[in-house]
């Protein structure tokens, strides 16, 4: 039998593509792990990932490659101990250089599989891209709609009085 | 078979995850607030957790969140202030039929957004975020809006907790308070101005970056039409005023020395006085202009020692009519019109009728001696105020006790609005100003 490293899991996306990966990078993936854990026959059945597809999935296994080495996260890792800084690293900040909705869909692919150390990735690249701007920059940001009506502008002006200019 | 029943099952887990969201988007958000209120009216954990370690980045290394966090949440004050604030409170969105459940779902394959990602993410993203972000976030869309955690939002929580203020450093709060009120008022600016602009182009008028207000474009000068939005000032803003030879400010400058103040915690000496420091002033006849921020307006007050004495009961008409008509005095000008030796100055040296006793004050005051006040005046031309004035040096250790100065005070009603309009219909000629929206 081969040892645990040279392992390997077959992945399948949302559109029904087989990626192979090594058991060591896919178990990043705590949702992953659980499940190889669960079947316990490894390489043989195929692992659906439902709510991801081919692009995303291999844009995250491809973060998992560079982060195999990384020390496994403790168990209680809460809001507690992490540092509220949003550096991020140069490697993950080149690999968050893409659109929009490719960098929702990795936040949302990281919280399905549950990759904390993806997600709090993506959250900070997302932040990074809030800090400092005014709303409307916001909406412009992100194409959102403003759709609140104007009485409640006037009601959220008076609930944030303690910010506005007098 | 294998691919259809995958697609079902997606499909089927979309429809749930689409039901709790519109379930959550239709019902009103008192609901779980209310009850929430009633059982337990402490903070979430949440949410105290971000607030310490908010309150630690602030108390400059002194204090860590950990330490912070048993303050926060044994804090009585805190948690009881949960109850009287009271979050705007939306009209339900129109409940999603499923026509737009399916829409929803074709978007959510071409389309991701930010208001769309899942509670728990927008959670975490949050949390990265300072107060002055969280405010603009949710003011940007409804979704957002309910996105955002209104404890964090709202710091009044935290400048009332009187139970922190000793384990704070010394204005480690107010320091705090005022960076991200700051943050908001500049970004809330900017927002308006942009607004501004948009509504103004291709129009006859111009959006000033300093009134915030669209003004004809005749208002601004051929170089500050040229300049972007937030740089661009109105004749008005920029006109230049003369305090004194060395120091000159204008409407904008004022604004922003208001602006600046009011987003600093509040100094140890209440009125914030700026003085000119030019050595001229030390060998002319009136000292060097302090400036007082009135609120209303800016004060600028000069004074001028006329004479000195050991028996302020000495001091009457004759004597000062001697002082101001003296050859050193009686040139110094008081204001475009007026000088020292005019009769306008003396005839205004009048004494208040002392208080009449009665109030426990007033007999403080009687027994301290009553120190003698005179009647404010105003030049009739230019409105330019100045009032005698005695002045105790007890303490001052100067050899003669008391002094008797005039105070010359100046209004610059410069940060009103209606200044400003009044200075650009003068530099229309008469012409009516008017509102364009």
């Amino acid at each position: 039998m081969a040892s645990e490293g040279e392992q390997t899991v077959k992945l399948v996306s949302s559109d029904n593509v087989e990626i192979v990966t090594e058991r060591k990078v896919a178990e990043r993936s705590m949702l992953i792990k659980n499940m190889i854990e669960d079947l316990g026959a490894p390489g043989e059945e195929p692992i659906p990932i439902m709510n991801v597809s081919e692009a995303v999935l291999r844009k995250v296994l491809e973060w998992c490659t560079h982060h195999k080495n990384d020390p496994a996260p403790s168990q209680d890792d809460d809001a507690d101990s992490r540092k509220k800084t949003t550096d991020i690293e140069d490697w993950d900040q080149k690999f968050m250089q893409v659109d929009q909705e490719m960098l929702f869909e990795i936040i949302l692919a990281a919280n399905y599989m549950d990759i904390k150390a993806l997600l709090d990735v993506g959250c900070k690249t997302v932040a990074n891209m809030i800090k400092g701007k005014s709303p409307e920059e916001i909406r412009k940001t992100f194409n959102i709609q403003n759709d609140f009506t104007p009485e409640e502008e006037d009601q959220i002006r008076r609930e944030n009085e303690w910010a506005e200019d007098r | 078979m294998k691919d259809l029943s995958l697609e079902v099952l997606r499909m089927a887990d979309f429809l749930a995850h689409a039901c709790v969201c519109s379930d959550e988007a239709a019902s009103p958000i008192q609901e779980p607030e209310d009850e929430q209120l009633e059982q337990d009216d402490s903070i979430p954990a949440k949410t105290q957790r971000h607030l310490a370690s908010f309150l630690a980045e602030h108390s400059n290394g002194q204090l860590t969140s950990d330490q912070l966090l048993p303050k926060l949440m044994n804090s009585p004050y805190i948690n009881q202030k949960r109850k009287i604030l009271n979050r705007t409170i939306l009209d339900p969105t129109p409940s999603r039929g499923l026509h737009s459940v399916f829409a929803a779902w074709m978007s959510s394959h071409f389309e991701r957004r930010l208001q769309e990602l899942p509670a728990e993410v927008l959670c975490m993203i949050e949390s990265y975020l300072d107060p002055s972000d969280l405010v603009c976030l949710g003011r940007s869309c409804r979704a957002l809006f309910q996105a955002v955690d209104y404890q964090m939002v709202d710091l009044r929580n935290l400048s009332f907790a009187e139970d922190l203020w000793p384990v704070l450093r010394e204005n480690a709060l107010d320091f705090a308070l005022a960076k991200e009120r700051y943050g908001v008022v500049r970004r809330l600016h900017r927002d308006r101005l942009e607004q501004l602009e948009y509504k103004t182009r291709n129009t006859d008028w111009k959006a000033c970056g300093s009134c915030v207000k669209p003004h004809p474009r005749r208002y601004f000068s051929p170089t500050e039409r040229t300049k972007s939005v937030y740089e661009r000032r109105c004749l008005a803003s920029t006109a230049p005023i003369r305090i004194c030879s060395h120091w000159t400010e204008d409407i904008h400058s004022l604004r922003q020395r208001r602006e600046d103040a009011d987003c600093e915690p509040r100094p140890l000496d209440f009125f914030r006085t700026d003085e000119c420091a030019h050595v001229d002033h030390e060998f002319q006849g009136f000292s060097a202009p302090r400036m007082r921020d009135l609120g209303s307006a800016f004060s600028v007050e000069r004074t001028i020692t006329l004479l000195q004495t050991n028996d302020r009961d000495s001091i009457d008409e004759d004597v000062v009519e001697d002082v101001l008509t003296s050859e050193v005095l009686q040139d110094i000008q008081v204001c475009r019109h007026l000088r020292l030796g005019d009769r306008a100055i003396l005839s205004s040296f009048k004494r208040r009728p002392p208080p009449e006793v009665g109030d426990l004050a007033d007999l403080i005051m009687a027994a301290v001696g009553y120190m003698p006040e005179f009647e404010p005046a105003s030049c009739e031309e230019c409105g330019r105020t100045w009032q005698f004035s005695i002045l105790d040096n007890l303490g001052y250790r100067q050899s003669p006790r008391y002094s008797l100065r005039l105070v010359v005070d100046e209004q610059i009603k410069a940060v009103r609005d209606p200044w400003t309009e009044e200075y650009l219909r003068k530099v229309e000629g008469g012409r009516e100003f008017t509102e364009l929206m």
